[in-house]
């Protein structure tokens, strides 16, 4: 008898030790070159603006050409400035200290009146390009927006990639209720600039709103979002510039949270307990953004709680948590057709780090961004398909959490939190750098990327 | 004695090795889940329990409805929660609808009521109460509501400060539906509960010790009692 316990014990034990054993480390470096550019200032050639203003204008270009993930300004330089002053379209510049460095394009900007005209000078093949000029209007909140489009149009033309500049953030603002009826908290949608600006309140439901998302068809542009209007967790529907929802958009009892759109707006992936338990859900839909039959439970397992899906790009797939093998981790589906007759198998992605949470699947299909415990903090991290590994993004204090990938595929937007503060934050993931762009009181979280 | 050194060694270097194979791979990491299982197993053995002590048939409840949605219709799933983990479908008597209010005009228990809707508690990352007392609870509760068929209750499923937002809204609402399959296995009618995960937004102690995450990790019920 002690032999077998022995046996049983020798057998086991190793496997026992290696289950408890928390692996963490992986150090992988990821490279992009940043192409060096001269953007001297704004040069007040009889502008009807201020100084000031002019400067305001030239930190928002600075921004846009700091954080597209391809170009990055050198710093200023008073003899090139100089030069850049008497930048002739007619003669082009020809001068050596330009010609003879290497930089991949050097941009003079002046505001004449109200035109803001904008050259671009290419030293290694002495091109100048002018680009079409622009009328500032004196509003920053409208101006900013034209220098945006000026800076995505400057990024498509020389380096043929999509810019995020003109995409805009719906995140939620958490803040106490400041009447003594109704809840403790009150959650708002906001809506603002890819580089935090022109933040505004657009539900003023005076409830608890969570996760918003965009819905975007036919260039028309809808918000979704989880409300607790009703009581229990809803799924509502509504146009961004007036976002008044009553109605749930499923008539499914029970709730409905943590919604994810196909990049092709045709399916809804949310989690709901309608069956009792928190499982995985899927609501297809038609182009109009009408229902298409039933909702359809895609995934549940014995004692485990679902959550976060995020779609694969060609809608194929879906990526979301569960803790059905222990602690929360990634999976990943195949969206069966019709009926299921099986639970889908559900691939384990994560692997080096417990409570990985909230996964956003990257628009090119080859990463999904995440949230994992690293240490004692959470950190986002990223899985790369192609490299079959997991790659740390964030480091230091602070919990970072609902990582969302921008269309270009090189930036995510993220929020922190602790007890008292959440922001928003942008982070390339090459220079790994983040940049808060949330200001203000509140909590802000659930960033979500215009689409 | 040799013997048993020879075996103790050949012990430890068998688990070193194991223990010492930081690299993961598929192969791995299905040892390491095959693991977790083991251990699932283990602890059982000494009397931690991985499946609701209460729960042990869904014989006397209905079919997941397929009117609302389309249900998964794995019979090995279905075998496997009627053991140990029976889902069952939402109430038909929305709030908002046929004289129930929506559930923020659902009250908390006045003092005189707190000794039978007793908050629940979980371990970290749990849904399952464990606690006997809980459990005891949960049958008083269920007695009352049964006493008392005008009234209607609200389960509210709340988390501890520490996993992320998005995840503790799930995991509160599996900690409501839990305690909610427990009232109506104890004979409580499901169209008078209404359960609702509050995640980590609404915490009631505000300290990151060990008694402060405890306290949050909590599901509290609010009720209505239809005139």
């Amino acid at each position: 008898m002690r032999k077998i316990f022995a046996t049983l014990i020798f057998l086991f034990m190793p496997i026992y030790l290696a289950a408890e054993k928390d692996t963490l480390e992986i150090s992988l470096s990821t490279q992009n070159a940043l192409s060096a550019i001269y953007f001297g200032q704004i040069y007040n050639q009889g502008a009807s603006f201020s100084s000031s203003y002019l400067q305001q204008i030239e930190s928002v270009m600075q921004f846009d050409l700091n954080h597209n993930g391809v170009t990055k300004t050198l710093p200023k330089d008073q003899e090139k400035d100089v030069l850049l002053a008497h930048l002739d379209p007619a003669v082009g510049l020809n001068e050596k200290v330009f010609a003879r460095s290497k930089y991949f394009f050097v941009i003079k900007a002046a505001v004449k009146k109200q035109q803001l005209q904008c050259l671009v000078f290419q030293p290694e093949t002495g091109q100048l390009r002018s680009f079409d000029s622009i009328k500032l209007t004196g509003d920053l909140s409208l101006d900013r927006k034209q220098i945006h489009q000026l800076c995505d149009s400057l990024l498509q033309i020389y380096f043929g990639k999509l810019g995020t500049a003109t995409k805009r953030i719906l995140y939620t603002v958490r803040v106490p209720n400041p009447s003594h009826t109704g809840p403790k908290w009150l959650s708002e949608v906001w809506l603002c600039d890819y580089d935090g600006a022109n933040a505004k309140q657009i539900t003023f439901d005076n409830h608890y709103n969570v996760h918003p998302l965009f819905v975007i068809r036919d260039n028309h542009k809808k918000l979704l979002y989880v409300s607790y209007k009703n009581g229990q967790a809803k799924l509502y529907e509504c146009p961004i510039e007036k976002a008044v929802a009553k109605i749930p958009l499923l008539s499914l009892r029970g709730n409905q949270l943590l919604p994810a759109f196909s990049l092709q707006y045709d399916k809804l992936a949310f989690i709901s307990d309608a069956a009792g338990r928190p499982d995985l859900f899927m609501q297809k839909m038609n182009d109009d953004g009408m229902l298409v039959g039933k909702p359809i439970q895609l995934f549940t397992a014995p004692h485990a709680t679902q959550a976060s899906p995020s779609f694969s790009p060609d809608g194929s797939k879906l990526a979301f948590v569960s803790d059905k093998d222990g602690s929360p981790r990634i999976y990943v589906i195949q969206i069966p057709q019709g009926r299921l007759k099986k639970v889908p198998y559900a691939q384990l992605i994560t692997k080096r780090n417990r409570q990985n949470v909230t996964p956003s699947w990257s628009s090119d299909g080859t990463k999904i961004a995440y949230s994992a415990k690293t240490g004692k903090e959470r950190q986002i991290w990223i899985y790369d398909f192609i490299l079959d590994e997991e790659i740390q993004l964030t480091y230091g204090p602070m919990d970072k959490e609902n990582p969302m990938w921008a269309p270009d595929n090189i930036h995510i937007m993220y929020n922190t939190e602790d007890e008292n503060t959440a922001e928003i934050f942008l982070i390339d993931i090459f220079e790994k750098t983040p940049v808060q762009i949330s200001k203000g009181t509140g909590k802000k979280r659930f960033p979500s990327w215009e689409q | 004695m040799k013997k048993r050194f020879a075996f103790l060694s050949l012990f430890g270097v068998m688990s070193l090795l194991v223990v010492g194979c930081d690299h993961s791979t598929t192969a791995w990491e299905d040892v390491k889940t095959a693991a977790r299982y083991f251990n699932r197993g283990m602890h059982s053995i000494w009397g931690r329990t991985y499946e609701d002590p209460v729960l042990a048939s869904s014989e006397d409840f209905d079919e997941l409805s397929d009117e609302e949605f389309i249900p998964l219709d794995d019979k090995q799933l279905k075998a496997g929660f009627v053991s140990s983990d029976v889902g069952i479908g939402q109430s038909n008597m929305q709030p908002g609808t046929q004289g129930i209010p929506y559930l923020e005009r659902f009250k908390e228990p006045s003092a005189a009521l707190l000794s039978v809707f007793q908050r629940m508690h979980f371990d970290t990352d749990d849904h399952v109460v464990r606690n006997k007392q809980e459990l005891f609870a949960i049958q008083k509760i269920a007695a009352f509501m049964k006493k008392n068929p005008n009234l209607y209750l609200c389960v509210e499923g709340h988390c501890d400060q520490r996993a992320s937002a998005a995840y503790n809204m799930a995991l509160g609402t599996r900690r409501a539906n839990h305690v909610r399959v427990l009232l109506i296995k104890n004979g409580v009618d499901f169209n008078r509960i209404y359960p609702v995960s509050y995640g980590k937004e609404r915490l009631l102690a505000q300290g990151n010790d060990a008694n402060s995450l405890f306290q949050n990790r909590r599901v509290q019920f609010k009720i209505f009692e239809k005139k």
